[in-house]
């Protein structure tokens, strides 16, 4: 689940090193203690883990070996499931970036009413911001055997289960990540270059795929990698979906420990994930988000109004866009009407009873969901401003090595963060299972990193000369942090924190083995529910979950935006 | 602010994370359930009720259960078991992960009790075939009453079961098979099954609610879970095969070192005493019932016609690991 | 095959919010075969809107836009084979050189060989031969500026519009540029439109003028025109510096009126078109070059100055008048020769201007 605002991974532009600024701001900071503080935590909850996790797969009796690595790569069925995992992570990234491109294209450079953008854009967010199994619960009952769609077209035995409905499941979920990660391309796409090739006398389609394609290039790369390291990551759907003729990794790695008590067999596929999921994340971090053909210099000519591809192309989106849409409202419904009768599909009278049980009984689970957001947000977002503004200013091996470290558990799949957590803090000194901390650790540091992006993306565009300007006027480099730079970055801070927050309030991969007596979770309550046949106590907590982060999350964007609003006002005047 | 407030505010932050935070109140106890979560949070209830001391449980599936409690065993985190087939306590056993109760435990048969007093049987939990009513009425058939029934081509892609690496349930029709076709024809026979099967689920119950809602036509339960749909009012029709069947023994135990020691014995007096099968009675937590002195009279629960395979819980616990491996290998690949 | 270009009541509405913005309004513009007219005015004035509408890139709300004798108000921008000049140049930055001046030739289907010779003519013409390997970031600001011209230049269009192509360049560069542009226009024989903000670019290179403001045209004319007779103050002030005096004029004869400036009873050119031509308040338009303190009690006017600054060739007066209501001081600009007599801030001195360089606009400051 490595996704969801990728925007700020995007946006870091290119280039700025500046070494020279590094020394009057940062060491003014006193940043050695702070380092030594971030290092220490990092150590614990980012490396240590990790190093236990390679231990007890290449850490036997004494000797270092690749016995039970290879032991896994012998049964077919391990291989089997490595090859699908990567085979459905890259038919994810295909159709997920070209649905993504084709909502980006449509809410960026189509003529459409502003509420019928304002819609699907809105709608595009729901898989978002939705705990994992939520459209797994729903595509089964309209995808499935006898599903409802099914049933319309007659086919209503066809049995979609495994690669074909786990990859719809996991395109309808993770195609808003493209989505977001596109429409930011195309806003800054400069319009002049089509205006350009138009007056060159090409067609509009032709400018289309000659130009504006092109120039997006390193954007579809972007999301290409994206989806394919969040399918790889992706748990709960094949969990629901994939059933056994399409095993994966994430859940093989799963059934492993929790079916056959099998730590190290798990570690093992869990490892054979980490490879991929690592190149996947550094291609995306180091090599295609520094190629960006995104102007952000302000110089474009006058923005002309939105031109297309032509007739047929549009409308082929158009007609996509509304198809998917409907979809996803659907899908939703669905949930939303089983949340809300008796029994769905038996008897459907109206009642509120599964969500009495839900504030009854999961009262604890939606506290404890809270609390945990509630701590995670602000404490990650702290740390990502100051590693950020650390790593940004005071460029040098030690915190590139920083950075790396802080993008670890970011780029391995939940599952593999969880086992490692778990293998890590079982015992003393470190007994952390159980607990509190357990559960925000593995948040903050597996999410942190979103926040960490945006704040350097933001810091590339404040003008030192502004933070020259505070520093020649008497202020400390500590005064100069608090008072200039940090209400500068608050918009991006703001942003990684919403990530954080919708994050720690939908993630189950990395946290189902973490969650205890003491402490629980919706997700886990939800996964509990479907488990247990209760679909409408599911749909009930998927519903409350949803609403919950949907408003939040809405009320953070608000800040966000009147608050940048405020920080261009003053730059304008 | 000075620098080292700043580092000051940020150690601030970090210690808390470093120091665990658990308190450890006086009356309390925690338990993993295998039970179904709305049954274990009204057994639960009922004995918070009763004592006075507050549960913290987490339901978790029977070999997540396990791979905890194992995985904790020297720092163990709950007190109790609360359900669960006897053969994951047999496993359980062998790790050292139970302490004996030493109670009294006398309305309990000695049949479903462990030898050295680590596991009590609460109910019963036949293994049945539950079927879609429309299904059967659209293909004009009958419900299936032999395990061979199911291998009717009618069913192609139509059943919905467990899969073994997860579910007690899962394993439990193993057994069975392999009392009923020994080992060999078991495998044989799931390998034909395997055919007609849409979907293996995580979980015993996983499959009951698609075969509720029409999206699947059969599968083999344990009843507990087919009774809780067949309750919920959807067109569902359970049958016992012929040829015989097996049930697991739903149990409660002691976690060894547990830190509530005290509240862990009261819960298993209470948990083997009558009051416990009269709830599970009362709020139709439908396994049948163990105690000598409870009395039911729902006809479901009624299984004197049945015919039951022998296997007992210690074969099943040994075998386990075996015939999940053997399930992988052979059936599911 | 360069051609007229004929503008016939273009206007361009715009909705804001709930505002309705009148960005173009009525412009009637006619370009010969071969000339190069420039659009000038402040930021906002339409003029940028007007080139896009010619090339396309904006719809008219009303009126017409030919070339030659075909109709192109609605035609699509593809089919118009009109070259446009970006100010931020709009290379494709992931083409090459070469792939970049080509772009056109490809869409029309040019054989490759022609498509060959046509990059390297266009290059030759701009002085960049050679660099169709190269990828845009590799190039400098005016050398990319160049590659726009000559990727418009190989398809020989009807029409060159461009977009205010040197604003991005340093000073000197500016200077070369166009120079180097208007040579090519001529060398071509195109028929561009030009639009700037930079009045002495638009002197310099241009064979008409045509000066907005807010929407409107303010006056068409060769450079010459509008700086000798500017028709509006707006343009007096815009092009060049104008000094402007209230005054009172009788009923105008022959293209001359009689005039109360302050205490001075003048008979000053009337420019034609500059407003309803009738007694009553109008406007002296002096150019600071035409007007010089002299000692008290000499010259037209009675003047007091406020500043002076000495700039080398010559030497700037800032002056006012104290009977008179001006809407900003004056400005004397007088060349610097051998025994200039000096005025010092405060004293009161005479003003003196040759009453063929005054010219009368039947138009008020402000009115």
């Amino acid at each position: 689940m490595a996704g969801l605002v990728s925007a700020p991974a995007l946006a870091t532009p290119p280039g700025g090193g500046d070494a020279a600024r590094t020394a009057s701001v940062t060491a003014s900071l006193g940043v050695y203690p702070i380092l030594g503080v971030i290092w220490l935590s990092l150590i614990i909850f980012v490396l240590y883990p990790l190093f236990e996790l390679l231990k007890l797969v290449f850490w036997q009796d004494g000797v270092l070996t690749f016995k039970p690595l290879m032991d896994l790569l012998e049964v077919p069925y391990n291989v089997k499931a490595l090859y699908n995992s990567l085979f459905l992570g890259a038919a994810v990234a295909v159709s997920g970036t070209f649905l993504g491109f084709c909502f980006a294209y449509f809410t960026v450079r189509m003529r459409a009413p502003f509420w019928l953008k304002w819609i699907i854009a809105t709608l595009t967010l729901l898989p978002l911001i939705s705990p994992p199994f939520t459209s797994a619960i729903s595509l089964s009952m309209v995808l499935g055997p006898n599903g409802m769609i099914l049933k319309m077209l007659g086919i209503p035995q066809i049995n979609l289960y495994g690669f074909w409905l786990t990859w719809t499941a996991e395109t309808l979920t993770y195609f808003p990540v493209a989505y977001l990660a596109l429409s930011a391309v195309l806003v800054s796409l400069d319009p002049s270059m089509e205006d350009a090739a138009l007056s060159l006398g090409s067609s509009p389609w032709r400018v289309f795929y000659t130009v504006t394609l092109p120039m997006t290039t390193p954007g579809l790369a972007n999301s290409l990698l994206l989806l394919f390291a969040n399918s790889l990551a992706d748990f709960a759907t094949p969990l629901v979906l994939a059933g056994t003729y399409f095993p994966v990794l994430p859940t093989q790695a799963y059934l492993q420990i929790t079916g056959l008590y099998d730590y190290r067999g798990g570690a093992g596929l869990s490892f054979l994930l980490l490879v991929p999921a690592l190149a996947a994340y550094l291609l995306q971090h180091y090599w295609v988000s520094r190629r960006s053909y995104v102007t952000i210099t302000g110089k474009s000519g006058a923005r002309s109004p939105v031109r297309g591809m032509g007739a047929i192309g549009e409308g082929f989106i158009f007609t996509l866009c509304l198809l998917l849409s409907a979809f996803v409202v659907l899908l939703y419904a669905i949930i939303l009407q089983a949340s809300l009768v008796k029994v769905f599909g038996v008897n459907h009278t109206f009642t509120l009873e599964h969500f009495e049980f839900v504030f009854r009984s999961g009262q604890k689970a939606i506290r404890d969901t809270l609390i945990i957001a509630a701590i995670v947000t602000p404490v990650g977002g702290l740390m990502a401003v100051i590693i950020g503004f650390i790593t940004f200013r005071w460029k040098s091996v030690a915190n590139m090595f920083l950075d790396f470290t802080c993008m670890l558990n970011y780029a391995l799949p939940g599952t593999v963060v969880g086992i490692a957590y778990v293998l890590a803090f079982n015992e003393e000194p470190l007994q952390l299972t159980n607990g509190l901390t357990i559960l925000v650790t593995a948040y903050i540091f597996r999410y942190f990193a979103a926040g960490i992006r945006s704040v350097v993306a933001s810091l590339h565009q404040i003008d030192k000369n502004i933070e020259e300007a505070s520093a020649s006027l008497g202020a400390s480099g500590t005064r100069t942090f608090f008072k200039i730079t940090l209400p500068l970055v608050i918009p991006a801070v703001l942003a990684g924190m919403r990530y954080l927050f919708i994050h720690s309030m939908t993630a189950i991969s990395a946290t189902i083995f973490l969650v205890s007596v003491n402490w629980t979770l919706l997700t886990t309550r939800i996964l509990e529910a479907m488990s247990g046949s209760e679909l409408a106590r599911a749909s009930a907590f998927s519903v409350v979950l949803i609403v919950l982060v949907f408003i939040s999350s809405g009320i953070m964007a608000y800040i966000v935006k009147t608050y940048s609003a405020r920080l261009a006002g003053a730059g304008e005047s | 602010m000075r620098a080292s407030t700043l580092t000051r505010l940020l150690l601030g932050l970090a210690v808390p994370f470093v120091i665990s935070v658990q308190a450890q109140a006086q009356d309390q106890l925690n338990a993993y359930a295998i039970m179904p979560e709305k049954f274990s949070s009204l057994l639960v209830d009922a004995f918070t009720q009763k004592t006075g001391i507050k549960v913290n449980f987490v339901r978790l599936a029977s070999g997540e259960a396990l791979a905890k409690l194992i995985a904790e065993k020297n720092n163990p985190q709950v007190d109790v078991l609360l359900g669960g087939p006897a053969d994951t306590y047999e496993a359980g056993i062998k790790e050292g992960v139970f302490a004996p109760y030493d109670g009294d435990a006398s309305g309990i048969p000695s049949q479903y009790r462990s030898p050295q007093n680590l596991w009590f049987g609460v109910g019963l939990n036949p293994l049945i075939f539950m079927t879609n009513e429309d299904f059967i009425s659209n293909n004009k058939i009958h419900a299936p009453e032999s395990w061979q029934d199911l291998l009717d081509p009618v069913y192609k892609n139509g059943l919905q079961m467990a899969d073994a690496r997860t579910s007690g349930t899962a394993t439990e029709r193993i057994f069975a098979l392999v009392k009923l076709y020994g080992e060999d024809g078991a495998f044989d026979y799931q390998k034909k099954l395997n055919a007609n099967v849409q979907l293996y689920t995580k979980s015993g119950q996983g499959g009951a609610l698609p075969i509720a809602t029409g999206q699947a036509a059969s599968g083999i339960f344990y009843l507990v879970d087919a009774l809780d749909i067949l309750n919920q009012g959807y067109p569902v029709v359970i049958t016992y095969p012929q040829e015989g069947t097996t049930y697991g023994i739903e149990c409660v135990g002691m976690i060894n070192g547990g830190k509530n020691a005290e509240a862990a014995k009261k819960f298993m007096d209470w948990a083997t005493s009558v009051d416990f099968a009269n709830v599970m009675v009362e709020k139709q937590i439908n396994f049948v019932p163990l105690h000598k002195d409870v009395k039911f009279d729902n006809p479901v629960l009624d299984i004197s016609n049945v015919k039951f395979l022998e296997a007992d819980a210690a074969w099943k616990g040994q075998k386990r690991k075996e015939y999940v491996d053997r399930w992988v290998k052979e059936v599911i690949q | 095959m360069p051609a007229e270009l004929r503008i016939e009541n273009l206007c361009k509405t715009f909705t804001k919010g709930r505002e309705v913005v009148n960005a173009v309004r009525d412009v009637n513009l006619t370009v010969a075969e071969g000339e190069l007219v420039t659009f000038l005015g402040p930021s906002g004035c339409g003029k940028t809107t007007i080139l896009r509408m010619v090339a396309g890139f904006e719809t008219p709300s009303g009126g017409t836009i030919h070339v030659g004798d075909e109709d192109i108000t609605t035609l699509p921008v593809h089919s118009r084979g009109i070259g446009f000049v970006f100010q931020n140049y709009a290379l494709f930055p992931h083409m090459s050189i070469f792939e970049n001046v080509a772009y056109g030739l490809k869409a029309r289907g040019e054989a490759e060989d022609a498509i060959g010779r046509g990059v390297a003519e266009a290059l030759e013409l701009v002085g960049l031969a050679g660099v169709e390997r190269r990828f845009p970031n590799q190039l400098s600001g005016g050398e990319q500026q160049r590659v726009a011209l000559a990727r418009v230049l190989v398809l020989r269009p009807k029409l060159l519009l461009m977009d205010e192509p040197l604003s991005n360049l340093d000073a000197k560069l500016r200077l070369h540029m166009r120079t180097e542009i208007r040579r090519i226009q001529q060398h071509l024989g195109i028929t561009c439109l030009y639009v700037t903000h930079d009045q002495k670019e638009a002197l310099t290179m241009s064979d008409r003028i045509m000066v907005l403001s807010k929407g409107h045209v303010e006056q068409i004319g060769t450079p010459f025109e509008l700086y000798a007779e500017p028709q509006t103050l707006f343009v007096a002030d815009f092009i060049g510096q104008a000094n402007v005096l209230p005054a009172t004029i009788g009923e105008p004869a022959g293209g001359m009126a009689v005039t109360r400036l302050g205490p001075a009873t003048l008979s000053l050119r009337c420019i034609a078109g500059s407003g309803t031509p009738a007694a009553g308040p109008a406007s002296v338009v002096l150019r600071p070059e035409n007007i010089r303190p002299v000692a008290a009690g000499e010259g037209k006017l009675p003047a007091r100055v406020l500043h002076r600054f000495f700039v080398g060739d010559h030497m700037d007066y800032e002056l006012t008048i104290d009977d008179m209501k001006l809407p900003k001081p004056l400005f004397a600009s007088v060349p610097y020769e051998p025994g200039l007599a000096l005025f010092e801030p405060g004293n009161t001195v005479g003003l003196d201007f040759a009453e063929k360089a005054a010219i009368v606009l039947f138009q008020t400051p402000g009115g």
